[in-house]
């Protein structure tokens, strides 16, 4: 039975902040001083973002087991649906730049033939390639992966690299020295060697994943976080719009945990900046 | 002035065999340095011998050189016969800082080199049991390098050479960073490894008594350019006493030759103070 | 000498920033539609009154509902289905003239074979949301008995976007049909992209007309500059509907910078004409259908004679002599 490390004043400092801000725009919005389009109440949200996560229909037996139904509301759908993109388009990002980024670290040649390629587009936001996007995949979910996958490809592909670069002589040469040929080097040396610097890019990477998929939304696609605050707007519902950013928020916040308990997982013999 | 070595004993070529050997680093635009000039050693197989001097003097140079990391400028190095080109598993490092592969636990790292020489896998178990028992690794077998003092590094490095059973051990100043509690342990255990299996040693040490305490002959080498001064033989009966006389005068020799290098190291960094 | 040139100078700058800062300034919400020329035109007479028309273009009227909130707008162009939204939303606005009618086409892909409504049953029709067009479409899916959805389940699935999106999705075959405004349905077809379905006016919404909204705070606390601004409108849609060479050209060259052809502007003009009025009764009619199919989804439907003015319309047409 773990002891709680909460210290009840740890937990009012935590607290207190997001309190007093709650407590400020309750008094802004009962007083009237603002126009309820422009800063609907806290009240209005949570009641908002309640019915956004509620279930759509009643509950029925027949039609699907008790947990199913639980889970059938409308921000369950975005949420799975905005999740499964970003995870897509990481996963593709990351694939694309894992081994090109281990080849450009690991060959000066090959690193001098792409660098200026990569030097040019990387400062481009995903955001920029939206029209072409859709000039390219159309509409739905292909241009969205498609930016999602461009977002998470940079950070990924610049850490790899420099993972690569990172990865401390001596490690090369207790290998070459222990027999190692050049597939053994590369597979159990300078991958796991690079490894600290190529998870902070894939944290790195799925954070700008899920911030471009939230704008990918608001263009191509109908359904999603990003398409339900979007709709939001258009029908003149600014509680739900702050229910949204709310849920977006959570959720970003749960994927970068989780995303930071991989890492530690992964990195358990690491400490800190030493490796030796 | 070359001292040269006559093997002992043995007709014929010695079994590490040093010609000639020359090593200069950078070219005449960068200013060229001559680490090593005309080298002739001839070290004799299941000989210890350790290469003694101040920084600057080119021993780690010429350990990596007959290592195979790097190509000499001139000259040759062979070992029973063949010609120095590469590094491998007959001539096993080990390093000052220990290069302990970190994400490998101790077992790993001393199983990595026996995996890429294809051994069956009831083969390793029973060379890896033998060798963690042989060092006292036994309980920290599963542990990680982060967690690991740095005399128990040192040990699994030890370890992670033996496991090849490479006639030849390369040490480069393996037990500096150890308090001296830690290194006449480390010390000793050597000495018992070395006259168990008889391995040929290189031991590359800038403490005057830790050569006379561990080698059959020291190799005593000279500033840039790195040369051999003088080679001393020491004949004494191991376990040796360093508080005996016979072991004095052999540090009181050595002494003078390394400080007479070492003075001349120290003028070598006022001149570069100098000059800044 | 010098020292009275430097006085006159001086005055005539204090004149001009006088009569400069009698001038009131009036921003103006529009959209890129060949059928809202008139009202973009409106800026090039408005120092005639007094006045200076700030033009702002949006993509869309729902677009405008925002900036009309936040205060960067004071009058604005607007499908009556959007400002009706907008109203129900909480802008503070007042429908004030009605400047164009008609402007809405049903195109589908000519490759389908799509030969009247009831053929959309499992298509995907692209619109735009808060559109006169969007209120058209599903009137008329209404009136063939088809069920809808921007879901898949139902007969035809709806995909909102954007006007400027539409011919584009409809050439790379990523919708079926779409219920486009003017110039674009006209483009589509010129260009050989869709074929027209229809234009959607037998519904008891008739020809949609499009709507003048203005704030509140304009029309009660700037009485003066509204009067002016109705007229500077009455003038320019009486301009346009008298001289239509100088509509083509104004709309062709200035709001469309050369886009349009000759060609499409009178193609879409046979599908649109320029007006000064709106009723009551219209704004109400499309009040309710919007209820009926759940466009808007509005909790609280605005009353249109709450909300519709057309005292300073009638106002500005009696001082220029309009029937």
């Amino acid at each position: 039975m773990r002891v709680s490390r909460l210290k009840p004043l740890r937990v009012l400092q935590g607290v207190l902040v997001p309190f007093a801000i709650l407590a400020v725009w309750q008094w802004v919005s009962a007083s009237g001083l603002v126009n309820p389009q422009i800063l609907p109440s806290p009240a209005a949200v949570l009641t908002r973002w309640l019915a956004y996560l509620a279930p759509l229909e009643p509950y029925d037996p027949a039609k699907s087991g008790y947990f199913t139904w639980l889970l059938s509301g409308e921000l369950f759908h975005d949420a799975s649906a905005s999740l499964s993109r970003v995870i897509l388009g990481f996963l593709a990002g990351a694939a694309l730049a894992l081994p090109l980024g281990l080849l450009m670290g690991a060959s000066d040649a090959i690193y001098k033939l792409f660098n200026p390629l990569i030097q040019v587009l990387r400062p481009i936001p995903p955001i920029a390639f939206i029209p072409l996007a859709i000039l390219w995949f159309g509409l739905g979910n292909p241009p969205a992966i498609f930016l999602i996958t461009l977002g998470a490809f940079f950070p990924v592909l610049m850490n790899t690299i420099a993972g690569v670069r990172h990865v401390d002589a001596i490690y090369i040469r207790a290998a070459q020295s222990l027999g190692a040929g050049r597939t053994t080097l590369f597979l159990r040396v300078m991958l796991p060697a690079a490894a600290p610097y190529i998870l902070t890019g894939a944290r790195i990477g799925m954070g700008t994943a899920f911030i471009v998929v939230i704008v990918a939304e608001m263009i191509a696609v109908n359904n999603g976080l990003g398409y339900r605050i979007l709709e939001a707007r258009e029908f003149f519902w600014s509680d739900k719009i702050i229910a949204g950013m709310i849920t977006i928020g959570l959720l970003g916040l749960a994927i970068d945990s989780g995303m930071s308990r991989l890492n530690s997982f992964l990195l358990k013999w690491h400490r800190g900046m030493e490796q030796r | 002035m070359n001292a040269t070595s006559v093997p002992r004993g043995n007709a014929g070529r010695p079994y590490i065999d040093i010609r000639n050997l020359s090593q200069v680093f950078g070219d005449r635009s960068r200013g060229a340095v001559t680490a090593l000039r005309d080298i002739n050693l001839g070290i004799r197989q299941g000989e210890f011998v350790c290469l003694l001097g101040p920084s600057g003097c080119g021993k780690s140079t010429l350990l990596n050189a007959i290592a195979g990391f790097t190509s000499p400028t001139a000259g040759s190095i062979s070992v029973d016969g063949r010609p120095v080109s590469a590094p491998g598993p007959d001539r096993g490092m080990v390093f000052q800082e220990y290069a302990l592969f970190p994400w490998m636990t101790v077992e790993k790292n001393i199983t990595f080199g026996l995996q890429i020489q294809k051994m069956p896998r009831e083969k390793i178990r029973a060379t890896v049991d033998g060798l963690l028992d042989k060092l006292q690794l036994t309980d920290f077998r599963d542990r990680y390098p982060k967690d690991l003092s740095g005399g128990m590094r040192q040990r699994v490095a030890i370890a992670r050479v033996l496991a090849l059973d490479s006639p030849i051990l390369l040490m480069d100043e393996p037990f500096g960073a150890l308090d001296a509690l830690t290194r006449r342990t480390l010390q000793d255990e050597l000495l018992r490894i070395w006259e168990e299996l008889r391995k040929t040693i290189v031991f590359v040490t800038h403490s005057i008594e830790e050569s006379v305490y561990l080698a059959d002959r020291v190799v005593a080498m000279t500033y840039r350019p790195g040369t051999i001064k003088r080679e001393v033989q020491v004949t004494l009966a191991r376990e040796r006493d360093p508080s005996s006389t016979e072991f004095n005068r052999y540090t009181r020799e050595l002494a003078q030759l390394v400080m007479e290098e070492q003075y001349r190291h120290n003028q070598d960094e006022i001149r570069v103070l100098a000059a800044e | 000498m010098i020292l009275q040139r430097l006085l006159l100078s001086a005055c005539f700058a204090v004149f001009a920033v006088a009569v400069h800062a009698e001038t009131d300034v009036v921003r103006l919400g529009n959209l890129k539609f060949a059928h809202y020329g008139a009202v973009s035109y409106m800026k090039e007479i408005a120092p005639k009154y007094n006045l200076k028309i700030e033009e702002r273009i949006f993509a869309k009227g729902l677009d405008i509902m925002p900036a009309i909130i936040a205060g960067d707008i004071d009058v604005s162009a607007s499908a009556v289905d959007a400002a009706i939204a907008g109203r129900a939303g909480g802008t503070p606005i007042y429908v004030v003239a009605g400047f164009s009618k008609g402007g809405a086409r049903i195109v589908a892909r000519p490759d389908l074979n799509i030969k009247s409504i009831a053929d959309l049953k499992g298509k995907r029709v692209g619109v735009a949301r808060g559109g006169a067009q969007e209120l058209l479409l599903l009137a008329e899916l209404a009136k063939h008995k088809l069920t809808w959805s921007d879901q898949p389940g139902k007969d035809v699935l709806i995909v909102y976007m954007a006007f400027a999106d539409l011919n584009q999705a409809l050439q790379q075959k990523q919708i079926d049909a779409m219920s486009q405004s003017e110039p674009q349905s006209s483009q589509a077809i010129n260009k050989g992209w869709g074929v027209e379905l229809m234009k959607p006016y037998d519904t008891d919404m008739g020809e949609p007309i499009r709507a003048l909204v203005m704030t509140e705070k304009m029309y009660n606390e700037r009485r003066d500059v509204a009067e002016r601004f109705l007229r500077v409108f009455v003038e320019a849609t009486r301009t346009f509907i008298e001289n239509t060479v100088l509509a083509e050209k104004y709309v062709r060259e200035s709001l469309f910078k050369g886009q349009i052809t000759p060609q499409d502007y009178q193609d879409a003009m046979s599908n649109a004409s320029f007006t000064y009025d709106i009723t009551v009764q219209h704004v109400q009619v499309t009040t309710d259908d919007m209820m009926k199919y759940g466009v808007g989804r509005m909790a609280h439907p605005p009353v249109a004679k709450d909300w519709v003015k057309l005292d300073l319309l009638a106002k500005a047409k009696k001082d220029l002599r309009i029937q």
